[in-house]
């Protein structure tokens, strides 16, 4: 007679499909995965810590190295947080510089993603199509900044520089491309009927649950919270142009998908109304080279590729910040998946993992 | 409704469900309209959990907390999704030995919230279902985010990690 007993795999830190260095200890019966013990804190830089000693256009290189992927915007709602503790008003051409710019980003960031997933549900073509579209995005911020991924490129009261000559243009091209492929994609990957098995019905997430566990982005729309910052709480001129929050309400790994994808044609549209609105003028706001904002406590959020990142900053009236706080989406997101990979297949935890598409340097920051 | 009338609403059902003597204060914030502060004592605060979600917040968007060296201050951001509004949570704790009742029962997002407030400030949360570390390690020294602890920038100082040479 054969015994069989529950046994502990030790999932990580350094794995191919956790993204980072996420470690999981799944206990399991058999193939299947009893429960989901999270463990974090691998890349933990104190950067919280960091911030107090440091100036604050000093801080604006630290937020790149959170959420690596999406630098830009990480940039962007730092600074937000410092212009509202200071009042300053930014320029028309800088407010839609930067909604570009994070458009553009929340592109980069997402065909990461999908191409990722592709990875993670057994399809490996769909990443070298997306890293091929990604490609012109990381080529066109080279131009704007001379980096490819971690920018520095925004500043306390606007951008660092202007655009360079022919960027519209390229930005313009980019958004037909970027049409063309996504049709693509969904002929390839989308449709696929082995992708559709691999991720419909697969680590759902109810609505109760994405409302109680505070998932914002694409996780907590994927499950029919319907909250983006960018209609609930509309920043820069995110109330001035048209497009639809994508909206999706199975909750399992194949709705999170959707509404990136949906997003992605979201972000051309809003990227076009931009370039239509652009003027020519300042890029900066005048603001005091010594920055030095009035004590207070402030708090500014953005809707980023991942979600709901937000910036609590307290000030003592000083050069640096008496404490900086990054309410990062991944790391709040991340805290659902011992709920919802638990009771599956180890191959379906992996595809919940990647569903979520946390990064690493925002979760431990 | 506009924000100030609603934010009368929620302040009145505070006075009246947890006791108009454990609300210390609230105000608005003339940089932000959307946003009520109100500060309270700690040891309401799981009602006041209960209360936010009969007020239309269900969504608790972060815990942190802040040293302010004579007091620890608890900052609860609870955001209403159909109207945008924000109200944040104060409440102080003493910098020696702080505690405070554990969310991680009403908000499932406290759980992890708490942990990291835990890792990086020593504040202990009473009926938490998991109290440990989870930014830094097991057997880590202090709490980094306090104000006494010292930030060390020369290497031959680090500690020296147990099992390193």
């Amino acid at each position: 007679m054969l015994r069989t007993e529950e046994f502990q795999v030790n999932m990580g830190p350094q794995h191919p499909s956790t993204h980072g260095v996420f470690r999981a200890v799944l206990s399991m019966d058999g193939e299947v995965v009893e429960s989901v013990d999270s463990r974090i804190g691998y890349l933990h830089r104190g950067i919280e810590k960091i911030c107090e000693s440091r100036t604050y256009p000093q801080i604006i290189p630290l937020t790149d190295r959170l959420d690596y992927l999406s630098a830009m915007s990480n940039n962007m709602a730092f600074c937000m947080a410092v212009e509202k503790l200071m009042a300053v008003q930014l320029p028309e051409r800088a407010i839609l510089l930067r909604m570009i710019i994070a458009e553009l980003q929340r592109i980069a960031s997402h065909l990461v993603f999908i191409g990722c997933f592709g990875l993670d549900t057994g399809a490996i073509t769909v990443f070298l199509y997306t890293f091929r579209e990604r490609e012109y995005i990381m080529n066109l911020f080279e131009k704007l900044c001379g980096a490819r991924l971690i920018y520095n490129y925004m500043r306390v009261g606007g951008v660092s520089q202007d655009l360079p000559e022919g960027f519209e243009k390229e930005t313009l091209e980019f958004c037909k491309i970027m049409e063309e492929k996504i049709e693509e994609y969904n002929n390839l990957f989308t449709e696929n009927y082995i992708f559709k098995i691999r991720s419909q019905g697969v680590g759902v997430i109810s609505r109760q649950t994405a409302l109680s566990y505070a998932l914002s982005g694409p996780v907590g729309r994927g499950s029919g919270v319907d909250y983006d910052v960018r209609k609930s709480d509309p920043y820069l001129w995110y109330d001035k142009v048209d497009f639809k929050v994508a909206l999706f309400e199975n909750g399992d790994c194949f709705d999170r998908y959707m509404v990136r994808v949906v997003e992605v044609k979201e972000s051309i549209k809003i990227i076009r109304q931009c370039l239509g609105m652009l003027q020519s003028g300042p890029v900066i706001a005048k603001v005091p080279k010594l920055l030095k904002p009035p004590a207070g406590e402030v708090y500014a959020h953005i809707e980023n590729p991942r979600g709901d990142l937000g910036v609590y900053l307290v000030s003592d009236g000083s050069l640096n910040p008496y404490r900086v706080k990054f309410r990062a989406p991944s790391f709040v997101n991340l805290s659902v998946f011992s709920k919802a990979a638990g009771h599956q297949k180890i191959a379906d935890l992996v595809v919940t993992l990647g569903s979520i598409d946390p990064v690493f340097g925002e979760v431990d920051r | 409704m506009s924000p100030a009338e609603n934010f009368k609403v929620i302040v009145d059902s505070f006075n009246k469900r947890i006791g108009q003597e454990n609300v210390l204060e609230n105000f608005e914030d003339p940089k932000d309209p959307r946003l009520l502060t109100v500060r309270v004592n700690p040891g309401k605060i799981v009602q006041i959990a209960e209360l936010m979600k009969e007020l239309d917040f269900p969504y608790l968007s972060f815990i942190t907390a802040v040293d302010f060296k004579t007091h620890i201050e608890m900052v609860y951001w609870f955001t209403s999704l159909s109207t945008g509004f924000n109200v944040r949570v104060k409440c102080n704790l003493p910098p020696t030995n702080p505690q405070i009742e554990s969310l991680a029962g009403s908000y499932s997002t406290a759980n992890w919230n708490e942990r990291e407030v835990y890792d990086l400030f020593g504040v202990n949360f009473l009926n938490h279902p998991e109290m440990t570390r989870i930014l830094t390690w097991e057997g880590f020294d202090g709490h980094p985010l306090l104000k006494k602890y010292k930030v060390i920038d020369d290497p031959d100082e680090f500690p020296k990690s147990p099992g390193s040479l």
